[in-house]
């Protein structure tokens, strides 16, 4: 099997669910399938026995397609009251007005038992219980398990035949019978072809109306209206001939539609998915067999006051009453109404029904019958005329009377008198329904022509929850059946097998829509929907909206109406909107279902216009102009200052190089005439400490050389070294040049060549490479210093040739003469560290001091920039002596008495000094002097 | 040859002279001449020095042991790839952690406590005198010393309480003392920037005169 599609969220279920997985929608019809629990499901059983048709707790329903309509046929108002009804009862008035000058009433079963002489034979066999099914004719008989199942609805099932097509297929003659009905509605006419035994098939309220009407009980102003109508007979069987002929003028359109239409009718079909015409849900309960005829209590059969042809009515035995049905129990002791009476009883609510005045309970089943639809009449109309072998006053009646609990049927048989003949012809003349005269009547009568039972009766209406003929009639069956021809009869008809048809389907039959009755009953390919069924929905909704007061949608549990079929509900509406809308003007004017293009031009609005204007507080306000203040301010264009010429600084710098420069070439180029301070020859003075240091070295004593200075400063390094070195290798010293730069080593050397071999003084005789050795770059900073100073031991034989494997430069290597005799760092005499710079200086009085401890004394030899910081060392101690800068080598020289290189440039250095202490005075005066003319230039710009 | 060098040294002598119009192409070429010469140098020198004597010649006669600090230079070496960077942060782990000791070590050693020495010993007053100076002087000049190491340790004093409604600020006596250890880093600050200035004039002064003893050797 497929998947179930929910109709609410699209998505696929379980061919078992009845509940969409997703959205929890009932996935299954409500209606209840004739298949299913006798046509009727449990719950709406139940419902109608508490709510809707709480009033008939034990009235199941009957097959009677008009067995329950909407009650109150009075309720509506005057300004909502449609057309057709107005015309209805205007066409009431007139009868009424008859009526008030009749006085009294025919007596209908005097009627009908003299009727019988005249009834066929063929009428007279019918046995009046029907027990006796052996009397019936055969073709009667064929035609009873029809009634029984409600072939009425089979009938509706087989629509589609046009009035002009005389034969029509089977599917199309459904129509054309329903429309030559619709036709015959407007152009009544005898019709002598229709079968008579077509009236074998009426529903059960007929035969129950004929047995229902007591001879002694007929009253009075029915006796009158008998006799004073022109076009009735006196005797009951020119009555029951003029009725006939009447109602076979009716039906002479379409004898032969009806025939053709009869012998099309298929056996009742099951189910709603089954009937392939597209029949709708309460068509299809029609067709059930009445499993409780609801409408059997009303229709005590009472062989010696029902005529024969009632009496042997075939329906009446199946519709016997149960003897504990209440509303029956008075009916057989009622007059003529009574019969009326107790079919509205019956059908509506047994307790409210009046047990006034006999002459007001037939004139409330008048307006009981003149309600109910006559659309299910009309499948049984065609029902009847399935047959051929009726006779032709049945068939005409049949034609003539579609509902047939109508009173019409009883009184026909009886003798119909002209007021009802007339009544028949006015109703094809204005296209209304025979069954809703009576209705029409009561409203049309003027206030002051009712007699007195008559005024009192008006008042009485069914209970808005009374599904009774009477609330139903008027307001919903008849109404569309005067507006249209062929669809209206039958648009009015689908309220009738919704409430009336045993109520099985009360809510499902309101609230069906177009979209539901499409669904259930998919059209097959290539056929089309006929246009009374496509119109059908919509009038439905509108009788059921119209009624209102029989099972109203109000009154629906929430629960029922959640499970009902959302096809209905959600896609007919949508698709309703557009079909139901009709065009007023331009060519499309009085079609439906057009595209709406005029309510979309009218439809269109101006969008609406938003205020861009914010609503701002104050101190948002306050905070926005904070924040727009902050960025203007980013945004705006600082003015650069000017940048100072550089033209000025470059003269400057230009000028002063020049002039010093000058002045230096100048001072080198004369002879010395600046002399050098005492104190720096003073005893105590530093160079005066080296000196002593040096000399108070013994002869060939190694003496380890630290150069650690770089090639800038090489000059002044050199300068000041010279002089130590010199009088180191007076000394006979054996110098070891080590180095923890890399250049240091090449600076060595150059300094050991220079002191040899000088440019100023004199030569010493000192030989390099054999009283010399260059240890070379002694890599890693101060791990190589500690390393280098680390103490002799077990582990470390040698601590300076672990340190420094390969010398640059030793002749012989470390055994040779020169580091022969060298171990350790202690092994040296003297510790001379040659630095321009402070770290380097530290590294060695940090790393390498604290091992020399105070055995050998540690002189250092640093440029003028790093002796402020080392001084702090000399004077804690731990360098025994230093000497810096060309101030120092000057003072050396001097102690030395061997004048060299610092001797040379003392002059120059001395001039640049004093070049350098004018400039920085001339720049500060002329700074201060600009700052003074620039602070008075502001003040005097603050005061103008 | 030594004319040659001394030409080379007058010539780039005097490029870098060019400086003194801003800086120039000449300048430049004599600053490109002494870097790539100084890194050629270094690099033969470390080749030659250190990484052959001390590395590749012991592992050759059997000091394995080497082989970590060949690794860890290997390593190191991957500090230049930024991919493989992490790997030699091993070295560099190393590396400053040893110098750090040993910076430490060296410094509490050497500076802290010898400075620390020092600064005691400036009150080691000499009944006779020292190096001729008087033993009043001595004192003053302990003082001095005193007060110069004191005040010059209370400006670098940055502690400061907290106070409502005012900024913090130092102690009064301390702030009073930091002012009076500026004037002493001032002169400290002076003093160095004469040393530097004496040593550069220093250095100028024997360019001047290279420059002028090429241009009499060339005269004569």
């Amino acid at each position: 099997m497929a998947d179930l599609r929910c109709p609410m969220c699209g998505k696929n279920n379980p061919p078992q669910a009845e509940t969409c997985q997703y959205c929890q929608a009932r996935l299954k019809s409500v209606t209840p399938s004739p298949s299913e629990g006798g046509g009727e499901a449990d719950w709406l059983r139940d419902l109608r026995d508490d709510g809707v048709l709480g009033e008939q707790p034990q009235a199941p329903a009957t097959p009677a397609p008009f067995s329950g309509q909407e009650p109150t046929p009075g309720s509506i108002p005057e300004g909502e009251m449609p057309d057709w009804l107005s015309r209805i009862r205007q066409r009431t008035s007139v009868e009424e007005d008859a009526l008030s000058q009749i006085g009294s009433a025919p007596k209908i079963e005097e009627d009908l038992t003299t009727a019988g002489e005249e009834v066929p034979d063929w009428l007279r066999d019918l046995p009046l219980d029907g027990s006796d099914s052996s009397s019936i004719p055969a073709w009667m008989q064929d035609v009873r398990p029809t009634t029984e199942e409600s072939t009425a609805p089979t009938t509706f099932s087989q629509p589609a035949i046009e009035p002009e097509q005389p034969v029509a297929p089977a599917t199309d003659g459904n129509d054309a019978w329903l429309q030559s009905l619709g036709a015959w509605d407007g152009q009544p006419q005898a019709d002598e072809a229709l079968p008579s035994q077509d009236f074998t098939s009426l529903p059960v309220e007929e035969p129950s109306l004929a047995e229902a009407l007591p001879a002694e009980e007929t009253p009075d102003w029915l006796k009158s209206l008998e006799a004073e109508t022109t076009s009735a007979p006196a005797s009951a069987a020119q009555d029951d001939q003029d009725w006939i002929k009447a109602l076979e003028a009716l039906s002479a359109e379409t004898p032969s539609t009806i025939e053709n239409t009869i012998q099309d009718i298929p056996p009742a079909t099951p189910v709603e998915n089954e009937h392939p015409s597209g029949l709708t849900d309460f068509l299809h309960t029609l067709e059930e067999p009445p499993s409780a005829p609801a409408e059997e209590p009303s229709l005590p059969v009472e062989a010696s006051q029902a005529p024969s042809i009632i009496s042997d009515w075939p329906v009446s035995a199946e519709q016997a009453a149960p003897p504990s049905t209440p509303p029956l129990d008075h009916i057989p002791s009622a007059g003529v109404t009574e019969w009326l009476d107790a079919l509205e009883k019956a059908e509506t609510t047994p307790e409210k029904a009046p047990e006034g005045a006999p002459t007001s309970d037939w004139l409330k089943d008048i307006d009981a019958f003149s309600a109910p639809p006559a659309e299910p009449p009309a499948p049984r109309e065609s029902a009847i005329a399935s047959d051929d072998s009726g006779p032709d006053w049945l068939r005409d009646f049949g034609n003539i009377s579609p509902p047939l609990e109508t009173p019409l049927p009883g009184q026909t048989n009886e003798a119909v008198p002209d007021w009802l003949t007339a009544f028949g012809s006015e109703d094809t003349a204005e296209e209304l329904p025979v069954e809703s005269a009576p209705s029409e009547t009561r409203d049309i009568l003027p206030a002051e022509s009712l007699p007195e039972w008559l005024r009192a009766i008006e008042p009485q209406q069914p209970a808005p929850g009374t599904p009774a003929f009477a609330g139903s009639d008027e307001g919903k069956t008849v109404g569309p059946f005067s507006e249209e021809e062929t669809s209206t009869w039958i648009s009015s008809s689908e309220p009738l097998p919704a409430e009336t048809e045993a109520y099985e389907l009360p809510a499902f039959t309101v609230e069906t829509e177009e979209g539901a009755i499409e669904q259930a009953h998919p059209l097959a390919e290539g056929e089309q929907l006929p246009d009374w069924i496509a119109a059908e929905p919509s009038t439905a909704v509108e009788s059921s909206e119209e009624n209102g007061e029989g099972i109203e949608q109000a009154q629906l549990p929430t629960w029922l109406q959640a499970m009902r079929p959302l096809e209905a509900a959600v896609q007919s509406r949508a698709t309703s909107l557009d079909e139901e809308r009709i065009e007023k003007s331009g060519p499309l004017a009085g079609m439906s279902g057009v595209l709406p293009g005029e309510e979309a031009v009218t439809q269109y609005r101006k969008p609406p216009i938003y205020s861009a204007r914010l609503r701002v507080s104050d101190k948002q306000q306050v905070l926005a102009n904070l924040l727009e203040t902050v960025v203007a301010e980013e945004t705006m264009t600082q003015p650069l200052q000017a940048e100072p010429n550089q033209a000025p600084q470059v003269i400057i710098r230009l000028l002063v190089g020049v002039v010093l420069i000058a002045a230096l070439i100048l001072s080198l180029l004369v002879k010395p005439f600046i002399g050098l301070p005492k104190g720096q020859t003073a005893v105590g003075s530093a160079a005066n400490q080296v000196f002593k240091q040096i000399e108070e070295l013994p002869a060939s004593a190694p003496v380890l050389v630290v150069v650690d200075y770089e090639a800038g400063l090489s000059g002044e390094m050199k300068t000041a070294a010279l002089p130590v070195i010199q009088h180191l290798m007076t000394r006979k010293a054996r110098l070891v040049m080590v180095s923890t730069q890399p250049v240091g080593v090449v600076l060595a050397e150059d300094l050991l060549k220079d002191a040899a071999t000088p440019d100023r003084g004199s030569a010493i005789t000192f030989s390099v490479p054999q009283s010399s050795a260059n240890l070379g770059y002694l890599v890693g900073g101060a791990f190589s210093l500690r390393e280098l100073a680390a103490p002799m031991d077990a582990s470390h034989p040698r601590p300076l040739q672990s340190a420094l494997p390969a010398p640059l430069r030793a002749d012989g290597g470390w055994d040779g003469l020169v580091l022969k005799s060298l171990s350790q760092i202690t092994d040296f005499k003297r510790v001379i560290l040659l630095t321009d710079s402070i770290e380097s200086g530290r590294n060695w009085l940090e790393q390498v001091q604290p091992a020399l401890a105070k055995k050998v004394p540690l002189l250092v030899v640093s440029s003028a920039q790093a002796a402020p910081l080392l001084q702090p060392f000399q004077s804690s101690g731990q360098v025994n002596a230093m000497l810096s800068g060309l101030v120092g080598g000057r003072a050396y020289e001097e102690i030395t008495r061997r004048p060299a290189a610092a001797s040379a440039y003392w002059n120059a250095y001395q001039v640049g000094l004093g070049i350098a202490l004018l400039l920085i005075l001339l720049g500060g005066i002329l700074m201060s002097l600009s700052a003074l003319f620039n602070r008075s230039k502001k003040q005097n710009q603050a005061k103008g | 040859m030594d004319i040659i060098w001394a030409l080379v040294g007058f010539v780039v002598t005097l490029l870098v002279f060019s400086y003194i119009l801003g800086d120039n192409p000449l300048f430049r070429i004599a600053a490109y001449i002494f870097v790539g010469v100084s890194a050629a140098y270094a690099a033969l020198l470390v080749i030659y020095q250190v990484l052959w004597p001390r590395l590749v010649q012991p592992l050759f006669e059997g000091s394995y042991l080497l082989i970590v600090p060949l690794l860890l230079g290997i390593l190191l070496v991957a500090k230049l790839i930024p991919g493989l960077s992490s790997i030699g942060s091993l070295s560099m782990g190393y590396l400053v952690g040893a110098a750090a000791g040993v910076a430490v070590g060296g410094a509490l050693l050497g500076t802290v406590l010898g400075q620390i020495q020092g600064a005691i010993n400036e009150f080691a007053l000499v009944p006779g005198g020292r190096q001729g100076v008087t033993l009043f002087m001595q004192l003053v000049e302990g003082v001095f010393l005193l007060v110069g190491t004191v005040t010059s340790l209370a400006y670098f004093q940055y502690g400061a309480r907290k106070r409502p409604d005012q900024a913090p600020r130092r102690h009064p006596l301390v702030d009073s003392l930091a002012q009076v250890g500026q004037v002493f880093i001032a002169i400290t600050l002076g003093a160095l920037f004469a040393g530097v200035f004496s040593a550069a004039l220093a250095a100028l002064v024997e360019r001047l005169d290279s420059i002028l003893q090429f241009i009499f050797s060339l005269v004569k």
